[in-house]
């Protein structure tokens, strides 16, 4: 399926040909500021010229920090952040996932957060009268299964 | 009654008709000159005629002057291929269309003024004024005239100073016999064409006599900050009437100017009401600023030294800022989603003005210029050129932010050309911000229009055979926003327009209007409600007003008691062509004449089905169930219902309430097969979708 | 008036432990009743970028046990407000979402009806109690300390859910004024913290909390007072590793507010967690 047409068909994506090229998302950017070759207008550009490959095998749809400082000032309604979201989804559907993302989806998966909580730290929460919490959460898991969503252990 | 069939340079076989009461005429070119003479020496005034030829999207305005009910057998007949059975059987829904409708009564509105009111002083208020001479009535908010161009240092493209354009312009007003008032408001505007009755009020507060020697000035205590500009309340008139003149909006009348004043000054801040009568009106009011406090990560109004185009220019011309580094930011507000959705139109040309005006006095100073797409015109190109080589920095990007550093400005864009990330350091930044229009003189006039947008299509819409004739037309930036030399010629064409309309002695006009069977009405007020223009009024009774009414016939559709018709679409007139034209298998399309209609003219290179029968209407709107369950009663295989898409309808939200309507019918169980009625938007380019709709439905 | 359920997230409770008590004992000064809800699980913003669905699920369940509990949630991390508010608008305004999002919480025995409300604490301090009556709480004024606000990026944006302008946020300001400490403007006043790609790319993640503490400490300011714990793990666990990598010394103490204004409340340092705070704020009053 065309890249286009993929993030058209989702929430947030249907305004993606407003887009005109004005460089208010990448002069908004705090990480394309440090690196250049992060760059979101340069990424909306070849979504719509529909570069698939080249989008979603780049490193950089990954460096999102989800500011959303872009998508605040598109003077066009272009939902970038939600675009970014949209682009890292599919490329996840497509088989290609960062690691350090794999590992936090494989962590919530597995427990319901993010971090892992053990005896030690509810001892620890205990000792300044902070109560304890939950460990595991079973129902998140059963909601990874839900959406077909494969977990690591 | 009469029938012309036109076989359109043998484009058209003809077929032998003949319908008792009819007489039938048959001619190769009714569009020709012979052809409109055959028709005028067979046409009795107001008689109502038949014409079957080519489609009305073309022939309207050929014969508008003869009212006929208009058949397309050109269109949606031979040019696509489709015999004789289906031609014969548009001709006859022709004929029985005109047997059941009732000539469309002329309108007349007699000119019982010829004055002319112009309302705003700017250039185009001037121009108007200065033509119309006698007859005009120029009127002004301010208490000089001279409007947004007596606020500014130079004009481009010559780069004149302003006084240059307006000074003989005021010149030939006064002594031309013009009535004009400054500080003067309008309260109310009442009537038709030729026959306005507006209401003014005029400050009662004024310098009468100024020997101009300026000690009142001295005195005045109240600052203001007028564009940029910092002023008294009490202040030199930078145009006409010359001296000193009082801003009272501003003015908290203690009293010092008098004193010391060796002419007279009346200090006085309520007004003096009036009426006035006049026969037109020509609107004239220019340019609002849109306010860019708004695009607050630009920071106007927050930080120093971000000014608008206007600040900008005044402060320059007095001398009050010598910037070293100046960013020019275009678009600010115009194309953006959240403001302005549209492109002001001149905000390119007063950026690159400002720009030139910068480069002339401190060549030094460095310029940039951010922008999205220059958009200036024609010989204009030199100006931009010039800058170019004048070596202002062009970045072809849109600021993400301004915000203060080291006692300056920094401006954040990214230069989208080079990719380069650029931290701008400035003394100044410009925003070139675009205009949005004078909602409260809109709120004044009794016409209706879009409160968001220039009425720019408002009048040159006169040339369509649709609603009531225009005594009120809009010159210069009131329109859409203008250059002066644009404004000037477009103030020029509306005030010979208006003297020419006013010259006659009733201004006719043959648009169909609603009209309300008194006997039937039940006074529920529905019609009242979906009026989109307020041409419906009650008293003891339902009437509608032809200077008012456009004729769209949403009020048809909606009268549960068929009191409410539409001249030229009656419902009797619509149901007899549905009844001679729907058959077993039939589908029958009811198109909006704005758009879906011309699309489906345009469709004959691509064809469709020849079970296609098409019937013209005003809007969507006015298409009542009726009409729709009469066509399924009589075999239709399906119903087609074909507008504007929603922001596009000519009459607001015909499209929309039609659209609710066919939800209704589609609820309620067993009357339709959803599937076989339908609502489409087509727009006047999409005959291809016209094709795939009809296709459809003849599978459904 | 509803009950607020105290919504912790993932974070907080294992490494922003100086946020919670802080936050708990301010809340118990200004008369806050805080519910604890045991079954409340990650709020599915680290389950976004990759499974949006699984992500908005997440998000429901959460929303779905604060409706059964019949109250509104109260959150302390800016990522799980950001998360959860938009999940809750879109349920309020799209009933094809609601309708799928029941489909599967029904697997979970759990349903959504009318979506509950979601606030950031330092929001609901705003809103709820007021600069007025935090400031009659106020024993011992701040007044010797310079704060700088860093408001982080999820509390503000989508501004449409939160109502107050990203580009001149002021509430925090007000906030601080509130416990005496002068508020400093800073030229990265609106800079993210990066915490969100440290696991991407710790080099640009670390430059971004670089810039931040550089534009901060250029104005003199005796600390940072911020109200997410992604952004303290990147300014205050990260700061030495800021140090290292740059060859600089900050040492800016990094406050959550709640600390701040416990200590404006007179709240003892020992009360506020101090300990847990990386770079050490310790002598901070003194």
């Amino acid at each position: 399926m065309s890249l286009l047409k993929e993030v058209l068909s989702r929430p947030g994506g249907e305004e993606i040909r407003r887009c005109f090229a004005c460089s208010t998302c990448s002069g908004s950017c705090p990480v394309r500021e440090i690196d250049g070759r992060f760059n979101p207008r340069r990424i909306i550009r070849m979504v719509l010229l529909d570069l698939k490959e080249e989008v979603l095998k780049s490193d950089f749809i990954w460096y999102c920090t989800t500011c959303n400082s872009c998508q605040e000032r598109c003077p066009q309604g272009v939902r970038i952040y939600n675009i970014m979201n949209i682009l890292k989804n599919i490329a996840v559907k497509e088989g290609i996932i960062h690691p350090t993302f794999k590992a936090q989806v494989d962590l919530v998966g597995r427990m319901g957060r993010l971090y892992e909580v053990e005896d030690f730290d509810n001892k620890k929460r205990t000792k300044v009268d902070l109560p304890e919490v939950k460990k595991v959460f079973p129902e998140v898991r059963r909601l990874f299964d839900l959406t077909g969503v494969r977990i690591d252990e | 009654m009469k029938a012309f069939l036109c076989s359109c340079g043998n484009r058209i076989p003809l077929p032998e008709f003949k319908e008792e009461g009819v007489e039938v005429f048959y001619h190769d070119a009714l569009c020709s000159p012979a052809g409109i003479e055959f028709i005028t020496e067979r046409w009795r005034d107001d008689e109502p005629i038949m014409i079957a030829g080519c489609s009305p999207v073309v022939g309207e305005r050929y014969f508008s002057r003869f009212n006929p009910i208009y058949i397309n057998i050109r269109e949606q007949g031979s040019y696509l291929g489709h015999g004789q059975e289906k031609i014969g059987d548009l001709i006859r829904s022709g004929v029985a269309w005109l047997k059941a409708t009732k000539p469309i009564e002329k309108k007349v509105f007699d000119v019982k003024s010829t004055d002319i009111l112009i309302i705003g002083s700017g250039v185009a208020g001037l121009e108007a004024a200065r033509l119309i001479g006698r007859k005009a009535i120029l009127i002004e908010r301010r208490p000089y005239l001279g409007g947004t161009v007596a606020d500014l240092d130079r004009l481009y493209p010559e780069g004149t100073p302003n006084s240059h354009t307006l000074m003989p312009l005021i010149n030939q007003v006064v002594s031309g016999g013009v009535r004009f008032k400054p500080d003067t408001e309008i309260v109310s505007i009442q009537g038709r064409p030729g026959d306005y009755r507006v209401r003014l009020r005029e400050r009662k507060g004024k310098v009468v006599r100024c020997d101009e020697c300026g000690r009142c000035l001295e005195v005045c205590p109240v600052e203001v900050v007028d564009h940029g500009i910092k002023r008294k309340a009490i202040f030199r008139s930078p145009s006409f009437p010359p001296g000193y003149l009082i801003d009272f909006s501003t003015c908290d009348l203690c009293g010092e100017c008098v004193k010391v004043c060796p002419g007279e000054i009346i200090l006085d801040r309520s007004w003096n009401e009036y009426e006035l009568h006049c026969g037109g009106i020509i609107v004239a009011t220019g340019l609002n600023h849109f306010d860019p406090v708004q695009l607050s990560e630009f920071g106007y109004g927050r930080l120093p030294n971000v000014y608008t185009h206007l600040e900008f220019e005044r402060k320059l011309a007095r001398g009050e800022i010598k910037p070293e580094k100046v960013v020019i930011v275009h678009c600010a507000g115009s194309r953006d989603e959240r403001y302005l959705d549209y492109c002001s139109g001149i905000c390119c040309l007063l950026g690159l003005k400002e720009a030139k005006l910068i480069k002339d006095r401190y060549p030094e100073t460095e310029v940039y210029l951010l922008y999205i797409d220059i958009r200036v015109r024609g010989e204009l190109e030199y100006l931009y050129k010039e800058l170019r080589n004048l070596g202002v920095k062009f970045v072809g990007g849109r600021p993400a932010e301004i915000i203060p550093k080291d006692g300056r400005l920094m401006v954040k864009v990214e230069d989208s050309l080079s990719s380069t990330l650029l931290k701008i350091p400035a003394d100044a930044v410009v925003l070139s911000t675009g205009f949005v229009p004078d909602k409260k003189i809109f709120d004044l006039l009794p016409i209706n229009l879009d409160r968001e947008r220039f009425p720019k299509a408002y009048d040159w819409s006169e040339l369509s055979v649709d609603g009531p004739p225009h005594a009120i037309l809009f010159a210069g930036s009131a329109r859409e926003p203008m250059s002066v030399p644009d404004s000037i010629l477009d103030a020029r064409a509306k005030a010979y327009r208006l003297s020419h309309l006013l010259s006659l002695p009733r201004i006719e006009s043959h648009h169909p209007v609603s009209v309300i069977d008194e006997e039937r009405c039940s006074l529920c007020s529905l019609c009242i409600q979906n009026c989109p223009y307020g041409a419906l009024q009650k008293e003891e009774k339902v009437r509608s007003d032809p200077a008012v009414c456009m004729g769209c016939g949403v009020c048809v559709a909606t009268c549960p008691s068929g009191a409410a018709n539409l001249e030229s679409y009656e419902t009797g007139g619509l149901m007899a062509a549905v009844e001679s034209l729907t058959k077993e298998g039939t589908i029958l399309a009811f198109l909006c004449r704005w758009s879906a209609y011309p699309a489906a003219d345009q469709a004959y290179p691509i064809g469709y089905p020849e079970s296609v029968r098409i019937i013209r209407v005003p809007c969507s709107g006015r298409v009542d169930p009726q009409l729709i369950l009469k066509g399924f009663e009589l075999g239709a295989r399906a119903v087609l219902i074909g507008g504007c898409y929603p922001e596009a309808c000519h009459y607001h939200t015909g499209n929309i309430k039609e659209r609710r309507r066919i939800k209704l019918l589609h609820a309620l169980d067993g009357i339709v097969d959803p599937r076989r009625l339908r609502i489409e938007w087509i727009g006047t380019d999409e005959a291809a979708k016209f094709v795939r709709v009809v296709e459809e439905l003849e599978k459904a | 008036m509803s009950s607020h359920l105290f919504f912790l997230g993932c974070t907080v409770p294992v490494r922003g432990q100086n946020y919670e008590l802080s936050a708990r004992k301010v809340a118990e000064r200004l008369g806050i009743k805080l519910i604890d809800e045991p079954d409340f699980a990650c709020c599915g913003f680290p389950v976004r970028s990759s499974y949006e669905d699984t992500a908005f699920l997440l998000a429901a369940r959460n929303l779905a046990i604060a409706e059964e509990r019949g109250g509104d949630i109260i959150t302390l991390c800016s990522s799980c407000t950001a998360t959860l508010s938009e999940v809750s608008h879109r349920l309020r305004t799209d009933p094809d979402r609601l309708k799928w999002t029941n489909r599967h919480l029904k697997e979970i025995g759990k349903k959504i009806q009318h979506p509950v409300s979601v606030k950031h604490f330092a929001r609901f301090l705003y809103d709820e109690i007021g600069i007025e009556r935090i400031k009659e709480k106020v024993e011992r004024p701040l007044t010797q300390l310079t704060i700088a606000p860093h408001y982080g990026c999820h509390y503000l944006k989508p501004s449409h859910l939160f109502g107050e302008d990203p580009e001149i946020p002021h509430t925090l300001d007000e906030l601080i004024t509130a416990t005496g400490a002068r508020v400093v403007e800073y030229e990265e006043k609106k800079l993210c913290c990066g915490g969100a790609i440290l696991g991407i790319d710790e080099d640009v993640a670390l430059t971004m909390a670089h810039k931040k503490l550089t534009s901060v400490k250029g104005e003199g300011a005796d600390g940072l007072a911020l109200i997410c714990p992604f952004c303290a793990i990147m300014f205050d666990d990260l700061q030495r590793k800021v140090d290292s990598k740059f060859n600089t010394n900050f040492n800016l103490p990094i406050l959550y507010y709640p600390q701040l204004l416990g200590l404006a409340f007179g709240i003892p340092e020992t009360e506020l967690g101090f300990k847990f705070n990386k770079v050490k704020a310790k002598g901070l009053l003194s």
